[in-house]
């Protein structure tokens, strides 16, 4: 599972080659904004996430692997922080 | 995609591509393109960026050409020599690839149904007569 967190200057793509992972986009309280599972069986192959734009990603089953673009060269932590969310 | 596929078969040229940039200023290019069977693609090459490709349904098959040796600018003089080809499909040993910067290159379709996600860097520039290898 990764971290919400949100990237300040940079668009994602996220695109499934294998397995099945759940994409969710938060508010700053953590609130889910969008929920979509990726998996080739589905058909739901792939989100945008706009910059800027708090985002999980979290694998549902082993081996899944996704690939992940953004424009422009490699920015070494090129993240807004990690979204605490206390949990209630 | 089934719907891009549909407009790929209805088109002269066999594909269709979908934008998936912001819009005409991003700074990296996204795109799926359907592509079917018998799609005359001409070799060619992207001098400013490399070009992932990830197959996303059905399978197609990258070729790579030879180099032109010497001449810089003499791309008539280019081999038409395949030196590489590469299998890709969703399920299969190859899922995606990289074209190097610069490398002649095309693509085939052997399913229809086939639809790739192309990435590569840097804003849209249309492809310069120079880098359509004219058979």
């Amino acid at each position: 599972m990764v971290p919400i967190h949100r990237h300040p200057t940079k668009d994602e793509s996220f695109v499934i080659l294998r397995g099945k992972v759940r994409v969710t986009t938060h508010n700053d309280d953590g609130s889910i904004i969008e929920d979509v599972v990726l998996s080739q069986v589905s058909g739901c192959y792939g989100v945008g996430i706009p910059k800027g734009v708090w985002h999980m990603v979290e694998a549902l089953v082993l081996g899944s692997v996704i690939f992940e673009c953004k424009a422009g060269p490699f920015v070494e932590h090129e993240v807004e922080g990690v979204l605490e969310v206390v949990r209630k | 995609m089934d719907q891009l596929t549909e407009q790929a078969k209805a088109s002269p040229r066999l594909r269709m591509n979908k934008d998936l940039r912001n819009n005409a200023d991003d700074q990296s290019q996204r795109m799926l393109n359907a592509i079917e069977p018998g799609s005359p693609l001409p070799i060619h090459r992207h001098r400013k960026s490399s070009e992932t490709v990830v197959c996303l349904r059905g399978r197609l098959v990258e070729e790579f050409f030879a180099e032109q040796s010497g001449k810089a600018e003499r791309y008539d003089e280019l081999e038409r020599r395949c030196t590489e080809a590469i299998e890709l499909s969703p399920g299969g040993p190859v899922v995606a690839l990289n074209i190097p910067i610069g490398q002649w290159h095309t693509v085939r379709a052997l399913e229809s149904g086939t639809v790739i996600m192309e990435v590569k860097d840097g804003p849209y520039e249309p492809t310069g007569e120079e880098d359509i290898l004219a058979l």
